[in-house]
């Protein structure tokens, strides 16, 4: 009983100790449909989703590069450049929207955009379907799942955003601090005092460290506003929303270069001068900016191995 | 309708309120819990708003909050709001409360975009508020407190700062003319040393954003603490009870229908018993009320009296006619007797047998019981009945009782006058002592029984006397029986009994075989008595030609008597008959000549040997003028006729003498001598 007892207040404890840090650990696992996921990967890795066969949903994000692209702007079909940077598929299902805008609700909503983007993969959802439909072998593993003979775009969605559950990447350096399983370094643990008390948690909060508001770039020192540039403004038409994006996670942030919707930061230091410039409306010291790099390498997570092996 | 079919009914209606009342039970279940997970689901949305609310609100309070709570808590209520929708229960049968969750989910949709804007504005608010306590420990430290101008732009910036706080959490919209005039104030102060200049634009800059962002985010709380979403929430609430109602009213109106078949199959139940009862009381050829229903009435009366209906010769007319014109009779009766009886007080009219009916009324000393059973006989009397066409007439007898049990009374008085259909009508009382004479009649008939199961019934012969010669010459053969107790009786006490019986052409072929018997070595003749029935009865007839084959030398000593006191409506078959026994060389007699129906013209057309003077006849001669003459014209007649005369009852001398003065040929009686075994 006893024991009991002081298990369950070590628990509280734990939680407790959770709650008063923004930021939560990525869980080792969430539950997913195995067969859907498989098909999905095989999607996700086939370039017939694209009308020349030259991208595939791999292309722009690259698990190389953190489920990222590495160039400031994607390269769709017919060779031509995207106008934002694509960011990263890992841990994307903890986004609370997708896309930069968050035009899109979920990762369902989200699979098929890139596919019909005449920038990115260039296609119509007839094409799509024909051209699913016409695999022998795609017939048959839907088959299996839904018991119907025909691919519609929405079975296609969901068995890629089925995959990208599997996208996870838990057991970082800090989740394993935030489950009290290990220490962070000096460097490190001022970085994350530093990034709480200049303000960065108070968008970068959450599993996903981001992605959870829309917030403004530029909140203090404001940025030149691009009317190709797809924000929120595209989408609500409201003055107050140009330049507010959803906040980009942190998550593997090390690994995702370029940085910003436009790519313009190319490492990390020039991507935390420029914020912290814009929305803090400080100059920080190199010092500083190193121990923010040094808190920021501790969220670079375990990739999913079996998920990334094609 | 038939009792099976009742029974079907009864069973279909009985199942299908079982039917009902399962269904029932299953429909008000499913009702229930079906309001259940709708009710709670409308729960769960206002809980997890709330909560997203607190989240909300929480994230303005403090520094650094995880606002995955908050996206957590606008993901449930969605959640919610989908799994309402996509349950058709819900949509299909509450489509007002559909459209009001839709009207919320619009609401909650705006919310959400409200609540996102309020992330935005509270994120740079916060860092703003948190930033200037910050730069303002900086300036102290930079700052030189000496210089008047420093000094005035430290205290500038502690009141801002104060007044940040202040608008920040009072959310005042008027403090934000201080904070203008402020920041106008600290702009126009111009630093040279690089670091104050970095201070006081990341000042500037700071009250900018919480300027630039303070409506909105006052804006973005103030809607959020009067959010539509609530309103709408609330309207979604009430809409469900307001249909759910009307759902719930269907449920109740079930159970009505439900109580209403229920109570409706026990009525049929019911009104199927009540039928089959009357069904059962109910003479079905003429609709009147049968026995049974004459006895249910006189249970529940106190004094009644009951005039008990006979159709005189209904038997005959049955067998006659057929049984379509009996039946025919029948109704064209029932339909008289109701006719007449309606204008009775408070009579009821039942069929009561075959062709018996019976008028029962309370009884009161006032009542003219006789004039009201006359008034019954009139409706019959010279009133002829139209059956298959022929104009028909019908004569009734009546029996009146008061005296319980109404009907064996009524009945005993009427068969005591049908016997000598002297009267048509009869008022039953207790000095007819007809009970015992029912009671004789019952011990008789088990005597008789007796007789005939053991052969104990054997004739007697009385002599008859030639009043020519004084010489027995022949004997008239008499059935006695021989009782339990080996008394010997004349069958004459049975004889009523006997007719009723089944035993009448047993006695009658008994005592032809063993008067054939007993005479053949005798040189008598012998005198068998026959009765209509027996002539009209071809066993009977055909055993009697058997027997004079089988006696061929002892026909001609054989007389048949035929009781003329029956009625001789079917002449053919006695002249057939007479024809037959005369081939054999039998004689004929004709008993009990003169008892009243006598005819002489039936004795010219039947082939007459003997005239039997009926003993009342003979039992008068000493006394009545009457009679004498009566005996002296029919020995006239005979005589002329070629006809021997017998006189009965030859008692006593006196008689005897009188009889061989008026020129009778034979005399039995006892004076003569008895009956005997030979």
């Amino acid at each position: 009983m006893a024991k009991w007892v002081f298990v369950s207040l070590l628990l509280i404890l734990q939680t407790a100790v959770f709650a008063t840090e923004p930021i939560t650990p990525i869980p080792q696992k969430i539950p997913y449909n195995t067969l859907k996921a498989a098909v999905g990967k095989k999607l996700f890795f086939d370039p017939i989703l694209s009308k020349d066969y030259t991208v595939a949903c791999i292309t722009c994000h690259d698990f190389q590069f953190g489920g990222a692209d590495p160039r400031v702007f994607s390269i769709g079909v017919d060779r031509q450049n995207g106008r934002m940077q694509s960011p990263t598929v890992f841990n994307a299902v903890f986004n609370f929207t997708q896309f930069w805008n968050g035009r899109a609700k979920n990762l369902l909503e989200q699979a098929s955009g890139p596919m019909h983007n005449p920038l990115e993969m260039g296609m119509t959802t007839p094409q799509i379907e024909q051209r699913v439909n016409a695999s022998a072998s795609y017939r048959k593993l839907f088959r299996t799942i839904s018991g119907r003979s025909h691919i519609t775009i929405g079975d296609i969605a969901e068995v890629i955003s089925e995959y990208e559950k599997t996208l996870i990447t838990p057991n970082g350096k800090f989740d394993r601090f935030l489950r009290g399983e290990g220490q962070l370094d000096t460097k490190e643990e001022e970085g994350y005092a530093l990034f709480k008390r200049l303000g960065c948690a108070s968008c970068h909060n959450g599993v996903n460290v981001g992605s959870n508001s829309f917030q403004k770039f530029g909140v203090i020192v404001p940025r030149v506003w691009n009317s190709s540039t797809d924000d929120r403004y595209a989408l609500t038409n409201r003055e107050s929303d140009k330049n507010v994006f959803k906040v980009p996670t942190l998550r593997n942030i090390a690994l995702t270069a370029p940085y910003f919707h436009n790519g313009s930061a190319s490492n990390l230091k020039e991507a935390i001068t420029a914020m912290s410039y814009h929305n803090l409306g400080i100059q920080m010291s190199n010092r500083d900016i190193d121990l923010i790099i040094a808190f920021l390498n501790t969220l670079t997570g375990e990739l999913p191995i079996k998920a990334i092996t094609p | 309708m038939k009792l099976p079919l009742k029974i079907t009914f009864a069973l279909i209606a009985g199942t299908i309120a079982l039917l009902g009342l399962l269904y029932f039970q299953h429909f008000s279940e499913n009702y229930f819990s079906k309001r259940q997970l709708i009710s709670e689901q409308i729960d769960a949305i206002e809980t997890a708003e709330k909560s997203l609310d607190y989240h909300v609100l929480r994230s303005g309070f403090f520094l650094y909050v995880n606002q995955d709570e908050i996206i957590a808590k606008i993901n449930a209520v969605e959640r919610i709001i989908d799994t309402l929708r996509k349950n058709p229960n819900f949509s299909n049968e509450h489509p007002r409360t559909l459209q009001t969750l839709e009207i919320y989910q619009k609401a909650f949709l705006h919310k959400t975009d409200i609540i996102y804007d309020f992330q935005t504005s509270n994120a740079a608010i916060k860092n703003a508020t948190m930033a200037i306590p910050a730069l303002k420990q900086e300036a102290v430290a930079v700052f030189n407190t000496t210089k008047p101008d420093e000094l005035r732009f430290l205290k500038e910036f502690s009141k801002l700062s104060g007044s940040v706080l202040l608008t920040k959490n009072s959310l005042d919209a008027q403090l934000i003319g201080d904070l203008d005039q402020g920041i106008h104030a600290i702009e126009s102060y111009d630093f040279k040393e690089a670091k104050k200049v970095q201070i006081a634009s990341s000042l500037i800059g700071n009250l900018k954003v919480f300027r630039a962002f303070f409506p909105l985010y006052k804006e973005a709380i103030e809607h959020l603490e009067h959010s539509d979403t609530k309103e709408s929430l609330e309207l979604l609430r009430k809409q469900f009870m307001l249909e759910d109602q009307t759902e719930f009213y269907a449920v109740t109106y079930f159970s009505y229908i439900l109580v209403f078949l229920y109570i409706s199959s026990l009525g049929l139940i019911i009104y199927f018993l009540i039928q089959s009862e009357i069904d059962a009381r109910t003479d079905r050829l003429t609709g009147l009320g049968n026995r049974k229903a004459y006895e249910y009435r006189l249970r529940r009366s106190i004094s009644s009296v009951l005039f008990l209906v006979n159709i005189d010769k209904f038997k005959h007319y049955n067998d006659f006619y057929g049984i379509a014109s009996g039946d025919q009779i029948l109704i064209k009766t029932a339909k008289r007797l109701k006719l007449l009886s309606r204008s009775w007080h408070n009579s009821f009219l039942y069929r009561l047998g075959g062709d018996e009916f019976g008028i029962v009324i309370e009884y009161h000393d006032h009542i003219d019981l006789e004039k009201l059973g006359r008034s019954i006989l009139k409706e019959f009397q010279g009133k002829p009945m139209l059956i298959e066409g022929i104009e028909t007439t019908f004569s009734i007898t009546l029996a009146i009782s008061t005296h319980s049990p109404l009907l064996e009374t009524a009945d005993m008085a009427l068969k005591s006058i049908k016997k000598d259909r002297i009267r048509d009508m009869i008022l039953y009382h207790e000095g007819l002592n007809l009970m015992e004479v029912v009671r004789e009649n019952i011990t008789k008939t088990r005597e008789l029984r007796h007789a005939v199961e053991h052969d104990r019934l054997i004739p007697y012969f009385q002599p008859i006397v030639s009043l020519h010669t004084g010489q027995i010459e022949k004997y008239e053969a008499l059935a006695r029986l021989i009782t339990e107790e080996g008394e010997i009786k004349s069958i004459f006490g049975y004889l009523d009994v006997v007719k009723e019986s089944k035993y009448y052409a047993t006695l009658t072929r008994v005592m032809v075989k063993k008067s054939f018997q007993v005479m053949k070595d005798l040189p008598f003749e012998f005198s068998i008595n026959l009765s209509i029935d027996d002539i009209t009865d071809h066993e009977t007839i055909l055993m009697i030609t058997q027997t004079l084959d089988h006696y061929p030398h002892m026909a001609s000593r054989v007389v048949f008597e035929i009781l003329e006191s029956e009625a001789m409506d079917d002449y053919t078959q006695v002249i057939d008959f007479i024809r037959i026994a005369k081939g054999y060389g039998c004689k004929i007699a004709i008993d009990d000549f003169g008892s009243g129906y006598s005819n002489f013209d039936h004795l010219l057309n039947l082939d007459i040997d003997i005239i039997k003077l009926d003993g009342s006849l003979i039992r008068n001669l000493p006394t009545s003028p009457h009679a004498v003459m009566i005996v002296e014209t029919i020995v006239g007649f005979a005589r002329k006729a070629g006809i021997k005369t017998v006189a009965e009852f030859a008692s006593d001398k006196e008689t005897y003498e009188m009889i061989k003065t008026l020129g009778i040929d034979y005399a039995q009686g006892y004076y003569t001598g008895r009956a005997a075994s030979l």
